[in-house]
């Protein structure tokens, strides 16, 4: 698979519930189930305005002419050493040109993030960017703000079984004890894997390892993956938990 | 991956006390506005992220946060 349909997969869940990306989010579905890249796909991705800067520091840090080459892609929504051969001055080099003007105030909290360990991974911008960690203070709010956080991140999850468009798969949720976020029991949940029959994975069976976005299965993870994909969401673990500081939902990005 | 974008409420939404319709870049959408200290009123403008409203925004806040989008679409 190339990396503009690796792309679709992960980009498209929460583009279907209206929270990012462009407003076509029929459009994206019907590439991912047609497995077709052209111009009118290339697009669609850089209209996710959060994920593309990703990519594009990704892709320049590590010599690759395409952010959607298929490295670039699965580094940044599922991690891989490419990740870690990026150099800190560049990573903050690429910060400054690319993020300053978008986060505004939220800026100085992005670089000590960085200088924390940070690497361009989706977990980075969901626990270190987003305000959602900031609001887990506040009882009100941190009921959905842990739903947020669970949903937003890339998750992985054991195949139990499959009923039409959806997957029942075990995974674990994120739990938050009023200090530190973590992984609790596993529990059950039923998945996305088409929306009437159209979808984009292939065959999947029971015992399969998948990872999911918001309320979709994004794709099948290798072994190798899967030992990626954890390895990398707990580091960002670990440095929002023990490195940075959060603060509250003023720091939401583009505003402020 | 997603940005927190302004959205102007247009009214209640049928489905939940907690949910209201705003228009956010021309698309209509329900919004929760539960995570607000008072309820939003029609006209006023929210910073909407993953579908939750987080803040109040003045008019000007919600015209720098539209403008800051456009030019971040057109690169």
């Amino acid at each position: 698979m190339n990396g503009a349909q690796l792309f679709v997969r992960y980009a498209y869940p929460p583009n279907s519930l209206g929270y990012c990306g462009p407003a076509d989010s029929a459009a994206l579905l019907q590439y991912g189930a047609a497995g077709v890249v052209d111009p009118g796909l290339v697009e669609l991705a850089r209209g996710f305005a959060g994920a593309w800067p990703y990519l594009e520091l990704i892709a320049s840090g590590s010599g690759i002419s395409d952010p959607l080459d298929r490295r670039v892609v699965e580094a940044y929504w599922v991690g891989t050493p490419l990740l870690d051969s990026l150099r800190l001055g560049h990573i903050a080099a690429s910060m400054e040109d690319r993020f300053r003007p978008r986060t505004g105030l939220q800026f100085p909290h992005l670089v000590e993030s960085v200088l924390a360990g940070g690497v361009p991974h989706h977990s980075f911008h969901v626990f270190c960017i987003y305000p959602w960690v900031g609001l887990l203070r506040d009882d009100r709010k941190a009921t959905a703000a842990l739903t947020v956080l669970d949903r937003c991140r890339i998750r992985w999850g054991q195949v139990e079984s499959l009923d039409g468009d959806r997957a029942l798969v075990r995974s674990r949720p994120l739990v938050y004890d009023g200090h530190d976020l973590a992984f609790g029991p596993p529990r059950v949940e039923s998945a996305l894997r088409s929306a009437s029959g159209l979808g984009y994975l292939g065959e999947l069976v029971p015992g399969d390892w998948v990872s999911l976005h918001w309320d979709w299965v994004c794709d099948r993870l290798t072994t190798r993956q899967l030992g990626q994909l954890r390895h990398f969401t707990l580091r960002q673990l670990d440095i929002t938990n023990h490195r940075v500081e959060h603060r509250g939902a003023a720091l939401a990005v583009e505003h402020g | 991956m997603c940005l927190g974008l302004p959205a102007e409420i247009i009214g209640p939404h049928e489905g939940h006390p907690d949910l209201m319709v705003a228009d956010i870049a021309g698309v209509r959408r329900a919004i929760n506005t539960s995570l607000l200290d008072f309820p939003p009123e029609s006209g006023d403008w929210v910073l909407v992220h993953m579908g939750f409203a987080l803040s109040l925004m003045t008019p000007a806040e919600a015209e720098d946060a539209r403008a800051m989008l456009n030019i971040m679409a057109a690169e």
